[in-house]
């Protein structure tokens, strides 16, 4: 015991090892330095990388190991790029590089390493455990944006403030699920305080993921260590306090394509200059009698009450809905230039052959929906300062109907009106919105028949367009200057602070405005001093298993300093000098001669291997095991993306849940053999496989995982209904006799060839389980497949 | 440099690397399963938590107020916050159940607990317990991890990574739920949050298999299991020897050797037959309502001999009259549960004291607030939710027998006297068995954490022996 305690302290003082400073000019604060490759003195250096290792090994007097063998690396590579045993493939090792760098499961793999770090979840936690629904789509596109190598700079910018960019796309408005992924108590004992701490949420995850700096400290008091204010906390904070806080609930956001919407337009327009063009064949003013707004006009009886901004209550604008109780108020009068949700409930004996809705005033948005369907959306016809919307009748029901407009008024007092009828002075479109059976026995059955179709379309293209929900946030309004919260509590409000970027990573001393893309924009420009470093140094930890500096979420002095601080710089050089290029810095690593090392032997120097004299093995993480279970087992279904999956939870797990009932339905049929990735994270019930492996869990930023190994995870490997029925699956996609079954099963769990050795070991096992313990020929195959899961070579790399 | 160069025990040297770097020496030391010193000798070696989920009304079990008998229906000025939001003033429902006097200390108890009554001299009150929500989500991630939020580690998984204790034949941190489900936010309730899964808790059923797949889904023997493990060893023992000096992998094969043991093990700590007819009914597992309860207590017994250090039963369980949450009619609700636990948890504490265990087990009742005063509705009983003040007791491990800390008000709307936070009674929990709640500490993202908070906590010196 005593003497690995002993060495880990040697390391964290030695100089040799780490770099770790006392001085007000902390490396990891300073800009990334300019260095030169060390000159080669190896035959085995292949690039930079090296030359840098290399030197520093030649420093301590350690050498490097020998490459590892051809097996042994392909497994490595497979499992570091895709999380997903080798195929086989002939090609040389640069090649398989590019491979699999292009493969689909490198986005999967890539984003199961993204997720730890954002603490992706995908419900809110606490008694209800609700859903976020859709937030599955901000898992899609971090696995998107590695598959397509978005540039790094681009892929946080999006994430930050993808909604406030001027180039915005639907991929980065997802991105900003980034912001909504926090737990969420939809009942907290201290409203405004729980609204800060999940604003601080996102300053903690954004600090310590992109910038490798854990600010949480500083919330309370000034860091102890490091040199960050509660000044810098809160100015921090001031630049995400706009995000809206009932934005944090669902899917309040509709991704409406401009391209869309502009096809749309000029679909419409086409349309119109058709209905024109057959109106020019008649007169068309022949209608003006039954379009003339008579004295008694036939409105419809209403009974409007408003609320002065829009519900967050699902179903409003559904007849079932309780609008006292929500607050709606009765039409008095009406809040000017702010969004206000209008309704009435009316009751229609027939369904009008005409409905339209008649407004007075100037408005800025106008949203209509009938019995809860959006029926209207923006476009707004002015005739005579009046507004004239009419509307399809097709979500019109006999009885009681409900009609919802949320819009904004110029004027106290508006005018609403429903009615079956419309006002006079119409342009030929509006002509086109009287019934085709009047239009027939006008102007005859076959004008009829050709105004019809043309009706048809213009109604379908009246139609709100789908638009693809997801779930992220915006903005809305001004919010109160920012101000110290003493030691954290909202309701201690201190001093107030200027908005700045923390003082320590920015020697520029800028001047930001107040708003995230300021944030997002500093955070990503080239000059920042950690950015490039934290993330070259996470994709050297994910191929090696711990980064240059270990502590990958904290560059600061809390850390654990950095092993080789040149080749850190001269990487994160790297991958700003190519565009922020992910895969051109993997490519460099994992052509390197240091990552190709192999894993055996042991040293007295460097015990922990942080000088990289040769790769450390470990074990594969929980993602990786389910994973590979499927892929022996020839189930799994190789599909990106799309909602949540739930393979079958255990019942006695089940029995844990508050509702033990319902918590958990599973996906039908085989349809949850999905890469684990894709498998519902809802933060009260887990599955035990993922669970006892050390999936962490996602209430905060998990850079690094654990790996620990307790009886009960064997007791699961052994034991479970999941473990014997892979072993059985297992054992049915095997070919031939016995002898080339166990062959087959042994080299697919282990990616190598069975040893003589151990084939008499199985060989044995097979006999013994036979003769003594009664095992049938039907059961044989699937005993030996659960040993061969449960070998410590089908679960660790090296 | 920081403190941390100055940390020499292994859980520092966990924490303050973290991470699947460490894994090679962690689990080399996990499989080796060394306890640890502590700060302090300690007094308590286990803890049995009885969390009486959905809140228990102190006012009408232990903390007595003879003040309102005659107040029912009055309508009086008196803030709450519960579940229904603030009130200013409400409808006194007075204490549904008489309280007597007992024991030398002639504390009050309500006729909800008359066995427990019996046992008041060991027994130190806590009347003036507050928790920052009044809310169940939230209360409940307050009680068990000290924040009101998920995340953080557990009281049972601070416990265990502060004794270095290793699951070796029976896992240190256990949970036994009531049978009609888990409490809200399930597995977050005993959740190891940022530290290892090791220190997770295992979830213990009283009758069946008592853990997760400890037995055979395929009904395989144990002989026969034993055979497949003999050639996973000597498969493994192969592929180690090429590996030599990675203690990962001797870790996991001697893994599978703890598997194969704890399953008899476990079954065993859990098999009552051993057990008298008498020590049977001291726990009323020969009532119909009481089996259910006092089969676990009796099991918690069981395991304390067996050195668990860290044991957590619940009363009540999913959600509404399924647990102590009486909104409704607070007679028939606490009827029901103060009647299926009074006999199995005096059981359980006389059973402990007459084997001598008691001075080495502290014993923690309570749910995670209490109830308000006041009628929740026009009519009926049902009370909200409390958290300004409410009762716990605890007993055993080093506790002062036949004292009570702490006052509410003469409704019991809130602490008044010595107001006391879930802090301070983890931090009593932590210096019982030996720890300095104020040094015991994980490092994650730039924090020494601790289970006490960065403000740290003092035991209650009051009710330490």
């Amino acid at each position: 015991m005593k003497h690995l305690n002993t060495i880990f302290i040697s390391l964290l003082l030695s100089p040799t090892l780490v770099a770790q400073s006392t001085d007000d000019n902390y490396w990891a604060y300073q800009p990334v330095q300019k260095v030169s490759v060390p000159p080669v003195k190896d035959s085995s250096t292949r690039n930079p990388i090296d030359a840098f290792i290399f030197a520093g090994l030649r420093e301590n007097g350690i050498k490097p190991n020998e490459r590892a063998d051809k097996v042994r690396l392909r497994r490595r590579l497979s499992y570091d790029l895709t999380g997903l045993p080798p195929e086989k493939k002939e090609m040389s090792w640069q090649e398989l590089v590019d491979h699999t760098l292009d493969s689909p499961r490198f986005g999967e793999k890539m984003a199961s390493h993204w997720l730890d770090l954002v603490r992706y979840s995908e419900t809110n936690g606490f008694e209800r455990d609700s859903a976020k629904p859709d937030i599955w789509r901000y898992r899609d596109y971090v696995i998107k944006s590695f598959n397509e190598n978005k540039r790094y700079d681009r892929f946080i910018l999006e994430q930050l403030a993808g909604d406030q960019l001027p180039d915005k796309t639907l991929d980065s408005c997802v991105a900003t699920g980034f912001m909504a992924l926090m737990q969420r108590d939809d009942e907290p004992a201290d409203r405004p305080q729980a609204h800060a701490d999940r604003i601080s949420d996102i300053v903690d995850v954004a600090s310590e993921a992109f910038m490798g700096t854990t600010m949480g400290c500083a919330k309370c008091h000034d860091h102890k260590v490091d040199p960050i204010s509660q000044a810098d906390y809160f100015s921090m904070m001031s630049f995400f306090d706009g995000i809206r806080q009932d934005l944090f609930k669902s899917a309040n956001h509709t991704w409406n394509d401009p391209e869309v919407i502009r096809k749309r337009e000029e679909e419409k327009q086409a349309n119109r200059g058709q209905i024109e063009e057959l109106w020019g064949g008649v007169d068309r003013q022949l209608l003006e009698p039954y379009l003339k707004r008579s004295k008694n006009p036939r409105d419809i009886k209403t009974s409007w009450v408003f609320l002065p901004k829009v519900p967050k209550a699902p179903g409003w604008s559904l007849p079932s809905f309780d609008a006292n109780g929500a607050g709606f108020k009765k039409l008095d009068k009406v809040p000017r230039n702010k969004m206000v949700t209008l309704r009435s409930e009316f009751g229609l004996q027939g369904i009008p052959k005409q409905f339209l809705v008649y407004l007075k005033g100037e408005l800025q948005h106008l949203q209509i929906f009938i019995n809860g369907a959006p029926v209207h959306e923006g476009v707004i016809e002015k005739v005579h300062g009046e507004i004239f919307v009419p509307l399809p009748i097709e979500e019109l029901t006999t009885g009681k109907n409900v009609i919802g407009i949320i819009t904004k008024f110029n004027r106290n007092r508006p005018e609403i009106k429903i009615t079956r009828e419309p006002v006079h002075d119409l342009n030929g479109d509006q002509f086109a919105s009287i019934h085709s059976g009047m239009i027939a026995r006008i102007f005859g059955d076959d004008f009829g028949s050709k105004m019809k179709p043309l009706q048809q379309r213009r109604r379908d293209l009246e139609r709100p367009i789908q638009g693809v929900r997801y779930h992220g946030v915006h903005e809305e309004g001004q919010v109160a200057a920012p101000r110290i919260h003493t030691r954290g509590s909202v309701h201690a409000q201190g001093d107030e602070v200027p908005i700045a970027f923390p003082a320590m990573l920015d020697s520029a001393k800028l001047k930001p405005k107040r708003n995230r893309l300021e944030f997002a924009k500093w955070i990503t420009s080239p000059e920042h001093p950690t950015t490039a470093r934290v993330w070259v140094n996470r994709l050297w930890q994910y191929c090696f298993g711990a980064g240059l500096v270990e502590s990958s979420n904290e560059f600061g002095k809390l850390g654990t300093g950095v092993s080789n601080q040149k080749l850190l710089d001269w990487l994160a050089g790297e991958l700003v000098k190519s565009g922020w290029d992910t895969k051109h810095i993997l490519r460099l690593i994992l052509n390197s001669s240091t990552y190709q090392l192999s894993s055996k032997g042991i040293s007295d120097k460097d015990p922990t291997n942080r000088l990289h004299w040769k790769y450390s093995s470990r074990r594969l993480t929980a993602e990786e095991i389910w994973d590979s279970y499927l892929v022996l087992t020839n189930q799994m279904k190789f599909e990106i993306g799309g909602p949540p999956v739930r393979p079958k939870m255990p019942d006695a797990v089940l029995q844990t849940s508050s509702r033990p009932r319902n918590v958990w339905p599973p996906s039908p049929g085989d349809s949850a053999n999905r890469r684990a990735v894709y498998i519902h994270v809802k933060r009260s019930i887990k599955l035990p496989l993922l669970a006892n492996f050390d999936s962490p869990e996602r209430d905060f930023s998990c850079p690094s995982r654990f790996a620990t190994t307790v009886p009960t995870q064997a007791l699961t490997m052994l034991n479970s209904e999941r473990m014997n029925e892979l072993s059985e699956k297992f054992a049915a996609r095997l070919n031939g006799s016995v002898d080339e079954k166990i062959r087959e099963a042994f080299h697919l769990g282990t990616s190598r060839e069975i040893t003589d050795g151990e084939f008499h070991e199985i060989k044995g096992l097979a006999a013994d389980l036979k003769a003594k313990h009664g095992v049938s020929d039907d059961q044989l195959m699937s005993r030996i497949c659960l040993l061969i899961l449960n070998l410590n070579e089908t679960l660790y790399l090296d | 440099m920081t403190d941390f160069c100055g940390q020499t025990n292994r859980r520092e040297f966990i924490s303050t690397v973290g991470g699947g770097f460490t894994s090679l020496a962690l689990t080399g030391m996990m499989a080796q399963g060394k306890k640890k010193e502590t700060d302090f000798a300690p007094k308590a070696k286990s803890v049995i938590f009885l969390f009486m989920y959905g809140g228990p009304s102190h006012i009408d079990t232990f903390d007595y107020k003879p003040g309102m008998k005659g107040m029912d229906g009055k309508t009086v000025k008196v803030k709450t916050f519960g579940r229904g939001g603030k009130k200013n003033e409400g409808r006194i429902v007075e204490p549904k159940w008489n309280f007597k006097q007992y024991g030398q200390c002639g504390k009050w108890v309500s006729d909800l607990f008359p066995h427990l009554a019996t046992c008041v001299d060991d027994i130190a009150f806590l009347h003036s317990l507050t928790a920052e929500s009044p809310i169940h989500g939230s209360a409940m991630l307050k009680m068990n991890s000290g924040s009101l939020i998920s995340g953080k580690p557990s009281l049972g998984s601070w416990v265990n990574y502060g004794l270095g204790n290793i699951n070796e034949n029976l896992p240190g941190y256990v949970v036994m739920l009531d049978k009609t489900g888990g409490p809200i936010s399930g597995a977050k309730n005993w959740s190891s949050g940022f530290m290892p899964a090791n220190y997770q808790g295992t979830v213990l059923r009283s009758k069946g298999d008592p853990i997760l797949d400890l037995k055979n889904s395929r009904g395989m023997g144990r002989d026969e299991q034993y055979r497949i493990i003999e050639s996973l060893n000597q498969l493994n023992a192969g592929h180690l020897s090429q590996r030599h000096g990675n203690t990962n992998l001797q870790a996991r094969i001697d893994s599978y050797e703890l598997a194969f043991k704890m399953q008899s093990t476990a079954p065993e700590a859990i098999d009552f037959d051993q057990e008298s007819e008498a020590t049977k009914q001291l726990y009323g597992i020969d009532e119909g309502r009481t089996e259910d309860f006092g089969k676990k207590c009796l099991l918690a017994r069981r395991l304390v001999e067996r050195g668990t250090p860290f044991i957590q039963i619940y009363s009540g369980g999913a959600h509404n009259d399924d647990n102590w949450d009486a909104h409704g009619n607070l007679e028939n609700n606490h009827n029901k549960h103060a009647g299926n636990t009074d006999k199995p948890i005096a059981g359980l504490l006389k059973d402990l004291k007459q084997r001598g265990l008691l001075d080495e087990t502290l014993v923690v009742w309570g749910g995670e607030f209490g109830r308000q005063p006041t009628a929740e509705y026009a009519k009926g009983t049902g009370r909200d939710h409390n958290s300004a003040g409410f009762t716990m007791w605890m007993a055993g491990g080093g506790i002062k027998g036949g004292v009570s800390v702490g006052q509410t008000d003469e409704l019991g709307s809130a602490a008044v006297e010595k107001p006391l936070e879930v802090k301070h009674l983890h931090a009593t929990v932590l210096r019982q068995l030996g720890f300095d709640p104020n040094g015991l500490h994980f490092h994650h993202a730039g924090l020494n954490e601790k289970l006490v908070g960065v403000e740290g906590a003092d035991p209650i010196s009051e009710i330490i022996a």
